[in-house]
């Protein structure tokens, strides 16, 4: 086969860790005492196919690993061996550890197995342990399917040697599965000697290239279990003709195949190569086989040795030579028979062994065959008949579609074989499955957009002034329709949160145990959707959330049971959309923060000062565990307490345009909740204006737009101006100031005033006027410039200018404002500040 | 104005074609003038040359940077270069002219636009006809320089775009000029 296999190799890795993935979860779901069939199939199907991919792309670290897993688990799901906690263990490991193999060979690196083979052992050890009782109640009702994955020949409780009928239907071939893997991975399992069937091929001239003809007699000469043979014709047993019998049952079942003779009798070897003439004679090899397989079992091996370079080959004549062994009770002067027409012109030699000999060579023998198999299956495509008696003109691996032009410029195509072949893959892409109907949906928005575009070039083209009224229907009409092809495709990067939750199961399971705490992990909102790249970047801070909660929040059971909660502690993941943004909340039910230790461990750290410290609010007092360094805890575990994260988090998040804030009970638990924009690539903007300077607000942190008063701003010490917003206060901005830009005016009579809304505080921005509202798309200032404090990012009006978008965070830091200050006038003012978080 | 008779040759072809500096080892050059004096970047560096049209500021910017315009659909940076060079601000007008360029940062790279006086010509140059910069003393770095030609008795300073416009910190260059001019006329 010359297909190309690494061009399947991004998707085969896709699926194969879309299928760790599920085998996760489902081992996650796995309850050991009461197993769920289901369950164990769906892990089972996973690793299956895994197993059955690697194999084809040739990555046996792989697939020599999976089988081993699969082995256990067939055991498990066939109910012959119980499931154990520490089982479900050793699985999740070696779900990490094929995660790190492909991600190994996607990276075209070499894998690492010292773990695979650690994991090996172990799997093997377990499934040693008790076949005894395994096999006692199997043995009853099913005596040829005793379990024992061991090819060990040594094990007393699996049979062998087997003798294998495999004739698979003429379409195999088109349902993608492939013979020579089917061998490859017998010849794994143990030792194999193949003879191929060749009686069903066809005429040279009625054979199909993409049909097989082609059987295998099969003896297995090593002990195993019949399931284990089942197992590798698992996905072609239902087209082929398929016979296991344990070979030394064979005078019983003669009826399955006619060249089924006993191992145990005489062999013949004969060598015969034949002159080079021999096809210009009008003799065919082939034929001479056909002859030989009535007489007994035939394996063939051909010789190449005799083959010359291309340039001198001549497609007429006969390179080859071949070793057969014939074994059954034929009579030697059948088999001279069979020669009779070529005796003359070749080199032929006919001797008698007996099969105690014939094993001796047996194990390089059966390499031999197989990649003979190997050769033949290569040139299946195109028939055995040609490959036999035109590859006497050819090479072995050549594909014979055009037999009469062997000299065609194919470069020695041997290194197709191994599709492992070093080639350096395209940089790895990243791709999303997304569903069809969203689609769909897409194509019929482009559909009336089209449909839109026709009708106004249409009144473009003769336009009168009756018409203008139509053509505003028109483009508002188009507005919409590219309103909707927006949206949808934004919908096309947006993915269930579930991506991004689902590995805190594992996670949570795999720390609990750690820790030595009872930890229920709840999920909601799993399909609340959000954008890929916030998605990407929203998993470390999550990750660290939960890591805190668990280690910090959540206390031992024993504390717990002291304080009248169960014993178990809750961590809820919950997200939802919530106007524009996606909220993600993090709820335990422990211990809740320590506002005493936080306020004494910043005090300490000079964060705040003591006289201070009692006037804090409590969420001043928590949104100091987001200072770099600040941790409160009394150890520094593997599991968190170093004091770099919290802050990292809030970066994070806010690098997202999001948001995070913190609420507390002590006792009872605390709650994290983060706020992410929808996507980061459009936002709903509101347009101000200051003097002939157009900025942008994204619209979700507008609060309300009111007209100032010059009288409601009193002036505080330190240089911050304070609004009366109803019973708040609020700080101002003067954007023309901050920007150092000139405005209509300077008093605040005149101006407006947009009061927004970041981490829970409102600051009011005064700017002259309020323009348009619209969606903008966000271009990066970074990308050719650098970070301005204050922008986010810059957008393209309708007229082709650039217009900056604000950046609330920056203008609050950059305008200095401290929200302390401020508080403590809401404080004097009796007022308390709105609290924003539940 | 202008009195060279160096190897002129047409842009837009030599563009195309990125092979001709390797055909007989020498690079060619887009120079302009500013106040009066000629300056070069690699033609490969410049992306296109446009009019001036107006910019939207940057709040808070360095006086250099004249805002950003949109090209068509990209936010690009635009440096007033005379700034830069410490020279005086002059008002623009319908022949000021933007060179859009492309700059190799080690982030990748960045388009960016200089506002300069005038276009001058394209100089096909050999690494031979380049004289290195003269030590301008501790106090003017002249990493920004790659080298000083002479065409037709005048000089013409060759830039290194790459390390002039690293926005991280935009240099100030204005006794570079000034400096040179002393060592030219020395």
């Amino acid at each position: 086969m010359s297909v190309d296999l690494s061009q399947f190799h991004q998707v085969f890795f896709e699926e194969s860790f879309e299928g760790l993935d599920a085998m996760e979860s489902a081992l996650m779901e796995l309850d050991p005492s009461a197993v769920d069939s289901e369950t164990i199939n769906t892990i089972f199907r996973a690793a299956h196919s895994i197993k059955g991919g690697s194999a084809t792309f040739g990555f046996s670290i792989v697939a020599d690993f999976t089988h081993v897993l699969e082995t256990l688990l067939d055991e498990i799901r066939s109910d012959i061996r119980a499931i154990r906690r520490d089982d479900v263990d050793l699985f999740l490991q070696s779900v990490d550890c094929l995660r790190e193999l492909l991600s190994a060979l996607q990276q075209e690196s070499t894998p690492d197995s010292t773990e695979s083979n650690r994991l090996r052992e172990a799997f093997e050890a377990i499934l040693a342990i008790d076949p005894q009782s395994a096999s006692e109640s199997d043995n009853a009702t099913e005596p040829d399917s005793i379990l024992e994955p061991q090819p060990e020949p040594e094990d007393a409780s699996i049979d062998g040697p087997w003798h294998i009928h495999f004739c698979p239907g003429p379409d195999i071939l088109r349902t993608g599965n492939e013979p020579l893997r089917i061998l490859r991975e017998l010849e794994e399992l143990g030792r194999i000697t193949v003879t191929p069937i060749v009686d069903q091929i066809p005429e040279y001239s009625a054979l199909d290239p993409e049909a097989c003809y082609i059987g295998f007699d099969i003896i297995f000469r090593d002990r195993i279990a019949k399931d284990r043979l089942d197992e590798v014709f698992e996905w072609v047993v239902d087209e082929s003709d398929l016979s296991i019998v344990l070979a030394c049952h064979k005078s019983d079942i003669d009826n399955i195949s006619a060249s089924a003779q006993s191992a145990e009798s005489d062999e013949w070897k004969i060598y015969f190569k034949p002159c080079e003439d021999v096809l210009r004679t009008g003799n065919e090899p082939l034929r001479i086989f056909r002859e030989l397989v009535e007489l007994g079992d035939l394996s063939v091996t051909a010789g190449v040795d005799g083959l010359p370079s291309w340039p001198g080959l001549n497609p007429e004549s006969c390179y080859l030579s071949w070793n057969l062994d014939l074994a059954g009770k034929a009579e030697k002067s059948k088999i001279d028979e069979a020669f009779e027409w070529v005796v003359d012109e070749s080199d032929l030699s006919i001797s008698q062994e007996s099969l105690a000999s014939a094993d001796t060579v047996s194990t390089e023998l059966d390499r031999e065959l197989v990649d003979q198999v190997d050769d033949t299956a290569i040139s299946s495509e195109a028939g055995v008949s040609v490959a036999i008696s035109e590859a006497a003109s050819m090479a072995p691996e050549t594909e014979n579609i055009i037999p009469k032009q062997p000299a065609a410029n194919t470069p020695a195509p041997s290194a197709e074989i191994k599709p492992a072949a070093k080639k350096q893959s395209a940089s790895e892409s990243t791709s999303i499955r997304v569903g069809i109907d969203k689609v769909d949906t897409l194509i019929n928005m482009v559909g009336e957009l089209v449909i839109t575009q026709s009708m106004l070039g249409q009144l473009g083209d003769e336009f009168e002034m009756d018409d203008l009224s139509k053509l505003r229907e028109g483009l508002g009409q188009l507005e919409q329709n590219t309103r909707e092809l927006q949206e949808s495709v934004m919908r096309i990067r947006m993915l269930p949160i579930s991506f991004a939750f689902s590995r805190f199961p594992r996670m949570v399971r795999d720390l609990s145990r750690r820790l030595d705490k009872k930890i229920e992990l709840k999920l909601i909102g799993e399909q609340t959707e959000l954008d890929k790249t916030v998605m990407e970047k929203i998993g470390d801070p999550l990750v660290h959330l939960v890591r805190n909660a668990l280690d910090h929040g959540i206390e031992q059971p024993e504390e717990r049971l002291q304080s009248g909660k169960s014993e178990t502690g809750l961590i809820t993941l919950n997200a939802y959309h919530q106007g524009g943004n996606v909220v993600i909340e993090i709820t335990d039910d422990g211990k809740g923060l320590d506002r005493d230790r936080i306020v004494n461990k910043a005090v300490e750290s000079g964060l705040v000062q003591e006289s201070d410290a009692s006037s804090l609010t409590n969420e001043q007092v928590y949104d100091m565990i987001f200072q770099a360094g600040f941790s409160t805890a009394q150890e520094v575990s593997d599991v968190s307490g170093r004091g770099v994260g919290m802050d990292v988090v809030r970066r994070n998040i806010q690098a997202l345009n999001g948001s995070v804030e913190i609420s507390s009970t002590a006792g009872k638990g605390s709650r994290i909740t983060i706020r992410l924009p929808l996507t980061l690539a459009i936002l709903d903007g509101q347009l101000v204006r200051v003097g002939s300077h157009t900025y942008i607000f994204p619209l979700v942190s507008i609060v309300e737009s009111l007209q100032s008063k010059d009288e409601r701003v009193s002036r505080v010490a330190g240089g911050c101006d304070v609004f009366q917003l109803r019973d708040e206060y609020v700080p101002i901005i003067r954007l023309h100031k901050l920007f150092n830009i000139s405005a209509d005016t300077k008093s605040l009579d005149d101006a407006l005033m947009v009061v927004v809304e970041y981490d829970g505080e409102k600051v009011g921005v005064v700017v002259d006027d309020l323009q348009a509202q619209q969606q903008v798309v966000i271009k990066s200032l970074e990308q050719n410039y650098q970070r301005v404090e204050g922008i986010s990012g810059a957008t393209i009006l309708g007229d082709g200018t650039v217009a900056l978008i604000l950046d609330i965070p920056g203008l609050v830091k950059l305008a200095g404002i401290n929200h302390q200050q401020t508080n403590v006038i809401s404080l004097a003012g009796s007022h308390q500040p709105l609290q924003s978080t539940a | 104005m202008q009195t060279v008779t160096a190897t002129s040759a047409d842009a837009s072809e030599n563009m195309s074609d990125g092979s001709i500096s390797t055909m007989n080892d020498s690079n060619q050059y887009l120079t302009f003038i500013m106040a009066n004096e000629e300056y070069g970047v690699d033609i490969l560096c410049v992306q296109e040359i446009r009019g001036w049209e107006s910019a939207t500021p940057i709040p808070n910017a360095p006086p250099n940077i004249k805002g950003v315009i949109n090209l068509r659909g990209t936010i690009v940076p635009i440096v007033d270069l005379r700034q830069c060079f410490g020279m005086e601000a002059i008002e623009y007008t319908a022949v000021t002219v933007v060179i859009v360029l492309k700059v190799q940062t080690e982030k990748g790279s960045r388009v960016m636009g200089i506002v300069v006086d005038a276009v001058s010509d394209v100089y096909n140059l050999t690494p031979e006809d380049m004289k290195a910069p003269p030590d301008l003393g501790d106090s003017v770095s002249t990493d920004y320089i790659r080298g000083l030609v002479n065409v037709d008795e005048k000089m013409v300073i060759l830039l290194e775009i790459d390390k002039l416009l690293n926005m991280d910190e935009l240099p100030d260059l204005s006794e570079v000029s000034s400096k040179l001019m002393e060592v030219a006329g020395q």
